[in-house]
């Protein structure tokens, strides 16, 4: 290839394409991602197909989960940390994944910080909504 | 694709690389671009997905009534059918970004192709055995 000029290499560039200002929510992302994958899981092995043969069952049947099967698995402490940082981890990479999305249509500075303020208020009242239904298992169970 | 004209008269093929955005406009549908396509297609289905079941399972906070009988709608044959498919679309979009984080840390680049078929065969099997797993409540 011929040597180029400053501007024939300025020309060739990918026009306008605002690079990220900072490494974090790139790298937030990957580690929420691969946490998910153990986290997501556990979560879908055991609550949503290991209620099938619920404590006192021995044959299989069509029982359905219930407030009382929730309320047993939420009795040991380390299903709140596996539900907590779930509820966090999920929203945070979700609601980063719509904001990537906006960033890859071209939505620039402006535009951005509205999406990241307006995501941040939704993970914020889907986080709260979810805490407050972790714990009405404490305060019903 | 655009075209610009060439001095001798005729047309040249060329990429638009002057558009805002041209990093996520493919000019054509490779392994990749499908793969990037389907984990975009399957994040925004599971945030939509995640906001009603978040919503869905929080009506405990209305007393153990109101989620027994939330749970017990969302328990019907169809949905757990569904569940099943919801398996599927998450694992794929695990698998997929599993792969994703493996060429970011520099590993399997040139495999990148046989990793997407596998991807897809391996969230297919998901979904066919969660399908088993709930058997009898379809």
């Amino acid at each position: 290839m011929a040597v180029m000029s400053r501007a024939d290499l300025r020309s060739r560039q990918v026009g306008r394409v605002k690079q990220p200002q900072t490494i974090w929510p790139w790298l937030a992302q990957r580690i929420t991602g691969v946490v998910l994958v153990v986290l997501l899981a556990i979560h879908i092995g055991v609550n949503h197909f290991g209620n099938l043969d619920k404590p006192g069952v021995t044959e299989r049947t069509r029982e359905v989960i219930v407030f009382s099967d929730v309320a047993h698995r939420l009795a040991m402490w380390w299903w709140w940390a596996i539900d907590i940082s779930l509820l966090a981890f999920v929203l945070y990479h979700g609601l980063n994944g719509i904001r990537n999305i906006a960033l890859d249509l071209g939505v620039k500075s402006t535009g951005d910080k509205i999406i990241s303020v307006m995501l941040t208020v939704i993970g914020l009242a889907a986080f709260a909504f979810g805490m407050a239904g972790i714990i009405a298992f404490r305060r019903y169970g | 694709m655009t075209t610009e004209r060439t001095p001798g008269g005729g047309y040249r093929i060329t990429r638009p690389y002057n558009v805002p955005n041209a990093h996520v406009r493919p000019n054509s549908l490779d392994t990749g671009t499908i793969a990037w396509i389907l984990h975009k297609v399957t994040g925004v289905f599971l945030v939509l997905y995640l906001l009603i079941h978040i919503f869905v399972v929080s009506q405990g906070v209305r007393g153990e009534e109101a989620f027994n009988e939330a749970l017990a709608f969302v328990q019907k044959p169809v949905f757990v059918f569904l569940d099943a498919g919801l398996a599927g679309v998450v694992a794929y979009h695990a698998f997929n970004g599993l792969r994703v984080v493996a060429f970011d840390m520099g590993w399997g680049i040139r495999q990148h192709k046989p990793l997407f078929w596998l991807s897809l065969l391996l969230s297919v099997a998901v979904f066919l055995g969660s399908l088993w797993v709930v058997r009898d409540l379809l």
